[in-house]
């Protein structure tokens, strides 16, 4: 790779594809724990999530001359990882659920104190137990949303759903977040 | 709280809001509580999310990953490799051409049926010219040679040069093959020691068998 400055993403791509496995070790390394933490939302199996890993940087790897600019590297690289984590879900003959937000169960809040959800949103392990019992779709909006900080056009890209959609989703994951949390601080 | 403020609430906490609405938002915030604790419970959930640990596999998975693709490019590229350069000899290729050439056992039984072929060829002649071989005449208006003769099967490795190289060093011609079984008839100067010139070839790594051909005349 040439220059002392670190390359960007979309260079990194460029290297890739001519061949370069530098770039691909830099690559890895610069996007392991963003792709693996994502793929843990949604499957919360280090064994499997490590597999998805794999799976989308040898897809990586495979694709980098394709990548044509139209999306931000990252936003490509999280939609590898969501139609693998698909992939990994069609094999084991489970069906991508696409109508979760019209049937949700009750996600109201009415009667939860905000302020005892917020005070246990700070409590790492209550946290990691709420998140837990979300569905996997909720746990990845919330990833989205919060971890990777993407707007919600994006996010559509990224999990090939309409914006409203995305938005909705968020709604009700918070909402059950906050529930959950606060029964959890309650029951404590 | 409407849908629409509950939407850029979300943005407003990471940071995807556009500037102007941020400012606007947080207006609205002092003046609302319920607002207000929306957006600290969301910041406390960001925070939340952002320091969870889960630990990626690392350097093992680096490996992994560079595990995988040799081994996908050595799928892909094949026969690249093969006609770019010969593949380096392993101790596997070895035992690969061991098993190949023990499956040989024809090639000195293919020589043997030739030697008999030879010879039976010649009685027949030697009736034809009433015992006189000396009046066997070459298409080409030439005396035949009439020095000895070996048959010779080289390894399927031998190259042209290692070929010309062992014919040199007996002072032979190659006469005939290689025929459909690989064997290549050679030609040696008249006196030549036949035995001397078997053993040097059958010395060289790439011949796989020599054999002499009976000479008609001999007892």
């Amino acid at each position: 790779m040439a220059g002392d400055d670190a390359p960007n993403d979309q260079q990194l791509l460029t290297e890739i594809a001519n061949g370069d496995m530098n770039a691909v070790t830099v690559f890895y390394q610069r996007h392991e724990s963003r792709v693996y933490r994502y793929a843990m939302t949604k499957v919360s199996d280090s064994s499997v999530a490590s597999d998805i890993l794999n799976d989308v940087m040898m897809q990586v790897w495979r694709s980098a001359a394709k990548f044509e600019g139209r999306a931000k590297v990252t936003t490509w690289l999280l939609g590898i990882a969501h139609n693998k984590v698909v992939d990994h879900w069609r094999k084991l003959g489970k069906r991508e659920y696409t109508e979760l937000d019209e049937n949700m169960e009750d996600d109201t809040t009415s009667g939860v104190n905000p302020a005892h959800a917020t005070e246990a949103a700070s409590d790492g392990k209550l946290l990691r137990t709420c998140l837990a019992k979300l569905k996997p779709e909720h746990r990845e909006i919330l990833h989205l949303v919060f971890f990777e900080e993407l707007g919600y056009s994006e996010i559509a890209n990224i999990i090939d759903v309409p914006e409203g959609t995305v938005k909705s989703r968020v709604f009700h994951a918070r909402n059950l977040m906050k529930k959950q949390l606060a029964n959890a601080t309650r029951a404590a | 709280m409407n849908k629409e403020l509950d939407d850029k609430l979300a943005l407003m906490v990471n940071g995807q809001l556009d500037e102007q609405e941020a400012v606007a938002l947080e207006e609205q915030i002092k003046d609302d509580a319920e607002l207000g604790a929306e957006a600290d419970f969301l910041k406390a959930l960001q925070s939340g999310i952002k320091n969870q640990s889960d630990t990626p596999p690392g350097a093992a998975g680096l490996a992994r990953l560079m595990r995988d693709i040799e081994s996908e490019q050595a799928q892909v590229k094949p026969q690249d490799n093969a006609s770019a350069r010969p593949a380096p000899i392993t101790k596997q290729t070895i035992k690969v051409q061991a098993a190949a050439n023990s499956s040989n056992f024809w090639k000195p039984i293919s020589i043997a049926a030739c030697c008999l072929l030879a010879m039976q060829s010649f009685f027949v002649m030697q009736d034809n010219n009433h015992n006189d071989p000396s009046s066997v005449v070459t298409l080409s208006g030439h005396q035949a040679a009439a020095g000895p003769q070996l048959q010779v099967v080289f390894s399927d490795t031998a190259t042209a040069a290692q070929i010309r190289e062992s014919l040199l060093g007996i002072n032979a011609n190659l006469v005939g093959g290689p025929g459909a079984l690989g064997i290549y008839t050679v030609q040696l100067p008249p006196g030549s020691d036949l035995a001397q010139a078997q053993m040097d070839l059958i010395n060289l790594p790439f011949i796989e068998e020599v054999e002499a051909v009976v000479e008609a005349n001999s007892p």
